[in-house]
């Protein structure tokens, strides 16, 4: 029993430590996004007798994963203030050009239009750019996004929906230089 | 919201996700290194449950005190956990309950139950209570050992299953409802009352469609071994009755 505790919990950190670290990078905790998903996770262990019965533990985690992340980043997020840059989406930028050229996701999208898309995404504000992250890169459903952000789901909707229209606007024709794009 | 844009996100994100992957330590670690944390880091006071259903409570009563004296786990975590997980090879979704469902399928007489053992690395349990079984089989990935007693609507089947990493089985229950933990001879179990569907998993956690079929009520318990075992066949009385035999207290 008690060692099916410790089992049942690393089933449970095994499943869902990439996700929890994909939302720790983006939510821009760089080089301490291994600590914060760690801490995450002996947090949400030490909470799960408070947890509500039967809710899912997916969304869960990673709120208290981006609150971490966000603890974690409180100095570079004034420094990000100051300088007028975007928090969620550094890891982003760094790893466009990382991605693998043989992936087969690459496959359908040039490292050019992946560049275009995350320097649209950036012109978005910031709970846009949430909204985005949530649905697309870790594609979480729109309920999920919602436990995650904190926000209701309406919210969800409508914010999606603005930066979605914004987007289009901005990137179509798709070769066009996105820099350019007016969001006033 | 089916247009380019919407599919370009998703490819961007997932060769973003992906290489995001590639950058971080592989799950076996971070379990491990959160393990590590968890005993390094002394328990605070268990957070007490906002509202605990009765039988939760009743069960935690009965569980706790063995469970926090040797290492100041909260006792609700398996509770927790299972209901996110099942209970060991058996995960569960909620998912409705089944109007019927047909006795389950017998196994061959083809196996010895050494040739069994050998098979699927794992010795198989007899329970008393039902004596030796009239079929034994092994699944194709040796997976699961089987065994079965009687035939027809009378069928007995215990399927048995040493792997408690990934999941053998999911099925549809709504925990607490269609599926609620019981207590046998001191081991946690869950009753699955209802008729549901049962659908087999790849060791990578993908359905194998082809294997679903609805299975009748079932009980599901873990040994001190960690073997999973999943019990079809009897109602809830006889189930607990065989199950408490398997466990050697019976």
């Amino acid at each position: 029993m008690r060692a099916g505790d410790r089992d049942a919990y690393a089933v449970l950190v095994r499943r869902y430590a990439a996700d929890a670290r994909r939302l720790a990078v983006l939510a821009g905790a760089g080089a301490d996004a291994d600590d914060v998903v760690q801490v995450a996770f002996v947090k949400a262990y030490r909470t799960l007798g408070s947890f509500h019965d039967g809710a899912p533990f997916r969304p869960w985690l990673l709120r208290i994963v981006l609150n971490e992340a966000r603890n974690a980043t409180r100095s570079a997020r004034r420094y990000r203030a100051a300088a007028g840059r975007s928090a969620v989406l550094d890891a982003a930028a760094l790893t466009v050009s990382a991605a693998a050229a043989d992936d087969p996701a690459a496959s359908a999208l040039t490292a050019e239009r992946r560049a275009e898309l995350l320097a649209a995404v950036r012109t978005l504000p910031e709970p846009q750019q949430r909204v985005v992250v949530c649905r697309y890169l870790l594609d979480l459903d729109e309920e999920e996004t919602a436990t995650v952000l904190g926000w209701p789901r309406g919210t969800v909707k409508s914010r999606l929906y603005r930066a979605l229209r914004k987007l289009r606007a901005g990137l179509e024709p798709a070769p066009g230089p996105v820099q350019e794009v007016d969001h006033g | 919201m089916d247009d380019v844009l919407d599919r370009e996100l998703r490819a961007w994100g997932s060769t973003l996700g992906t290489a995001l992957d590639d950058h971080g330590p592989a799950p076996d670690a971070v379990a491990t290194a959160v393990l590590r944390r968890l005993d390094d880091t002394p328990a605070t006071a268990p957070v007490p449950r906002r509202g605990p259903r009765p039988h939760v409570r009743r069960r935690i009563a009965v569980a706790a005190l063995a469970v926090v004296v040797a290492l100041g786990l909260t006792p609700p975590v398996r509770a927790a956990v299972s209901e996110w997980l099942g209970i060991g090879a058996v995960a569960v979704r909620p998912g409705p309950s089944q109007p019927s469902a047909g006795a389950p399928p017998t196994a061959s007489a083809d196996l010895s139950l050494d040739e069994a053992a050998e098979l699927a690395g794992l010795t198989p349990v007899v329970p008393p209570a039902l004596g030796p079984p009239d079929g034994v089989e092994v699944s194709a990935d040796r997976r699961i050992l089987s065994l079965t007693w009687g035939d027809g609507d009378d069928t007995i089947r215990l399927d048995q299953f040493a792997d408690p990493i990934s999941p053998v089985y999911v099925k549809s229950a709504v925990l607490g409802t269609t599926a609620t933990p019981i207590v046998v001879a001191g081991h946690e179990a869950w009753w699955f009352g209802m008729p549901h569907d049962l659908v087999l998993l790849a060791p990578d956690g993908t359905e194998r469609p082809e294997s679903a079929r609805v299975a009748g009520p079932t009980l599901v318990w873990l040994d001190d071994d960690g073997v999973t075992f999943r019990l079809e066949g009897a109602g809830r009385d006889r189930a607990a009755e065989i199950a408490a035999s398997a466990l050697g207290t019976g």
